[in-house]
């Protein structure tokens, strides 16, 4: 006997995510998923990020890892509103685990919600967080090829950073070869050239500071 | 190794659609390229995802479609207790 179902296999996922966008989008909070290789930088950019912003955007952060909670305690210099999410043997967040994370935050005037996923470039990709958008990020040092290799994450992100450009003299990294597998996959993708050692930030804060803007201002408006 | 998390949830789902006391045989999914997942390795992660389940001998039958996102399950066979493959219509 065969039952027919048809049916999205990530129907709780997805569900849950439509929860917390709502609840974010009502808020007034700009939301991020960020994702990268484990080593690519994603945990000082943020670091530099948050920096940055401190006392202009109020933030909050839910990071995501296997084990540890290093990165919470190194976010957690530059921002009082940080959970971290060990998934155990999971390769990425689920949109029940960052709901649970939403739990712990209070998100009375908070403007921007950082989710920090797990280190991969592949099983993230997949999954709704419920965030505004997908930030993808590459580093010089994991070599030119990464994009081409990683399509789906190129095709999904709003924005892509290639990280540790102060790598660029020492290590071989062709960029206009990155640039191009990067333009025949998302023609129109930002692209921005970043290097969280160095503070080098410019074109990253600026597209923060402008969505930040633009979704309070939107907020704003419905109220 | 996303499969096996998709796996997992497929497990449960393939769950609250069958009834209690059937044996199931093969579970059909259709996922869209877009989705990234390996075909041969989402078998493999099913196998994981059952094993020691009474859905451990279930096949799962991966349907791919290009330039597409959805990831659906699509149907479930089972046999009911008594009943043998392939008898249906011959009560």
């Amino acid at each position: 006997m065969q039952i027919s179902i048809v049916e999205n296999v990530l129907k709780l996922n997805d569900e849950i995510a439509g929860l917390n966008r709502e609840r974010l989008r009502g808020a007034g909070v700009f939301t991020f998923n960020l994702i990268g290789a484990p080593g690519s930088g994603k945990t000082m950019l943020l670091e530099a990020t948050l920096r940055r912003l401190k006392g202009r955007v109020r933030a909050a952060v839910c990071v995501g890892d296997l084990t540890t909670a290093r990165d919470a305690h190194r976010l957690a210099h530059w921002c009082d509103q940080v959970v971290q999410v060990n998934t155990g043997k999971g390769c990425h967040l689920d949109a029940n685990q960052v709901r649970q994370a939403m739990q712990r935050i209070d998100f009375r005037g908070v403007e921007l919600f950082i989710i920090e996923n797990v280190g991969n470039l592949i099983c993230p990709v997949g999954f709704d967080l419920g965030q505004d958008v997908k930030v993808g990020m590459f580093s010089v040092s994991e070599g030119d090829d990464k994009a081409a290799k990683h399509p789906y994450l190129v095709q999904e992100a709003a924005v892509l950073l290639l990280n540790k450009t102060d790598l660029l003299p020492y290590v071989p990294f062709d960029l206009e070869q990155f640039r191009a597998d990067v333009r025949g996959l998302k023609p129109r993708v930002p692209l921005i050239e970043v290097s969280a050692k160095n503070d080098d930030l410019a074109g990253w804060l600026d597209w923060v500071n402008q969505q930040v803007d633009a979704t309070g201002r939107g907020a704003a408006e419905r109220r | 190794m996303h499969e096996l998390s998709i796996a997992w949830m497929l497990l449960e789902q393939v769950r609250r659609h069958t009834p209690g006391g059937v044996t199931v045989r093969r579970v059909r999914v259709r996922v869209g390229a877009l989705r990234g997942i390996d075909a041969d390795t989402m078998g493999f992660a099913w196998q994981a995802a059952t094993s020691g389940t009474p859905l451990q001998d279930s096949q799962l039958e991966v349907e791919t479609r290009d330039r597409s996102d959805e990831l659906m399950l699509l149907s479930v066979e089972v046999e009911e207790p008594g009943r043998t493959p392939g008898d249906e219509g011959c009560r």
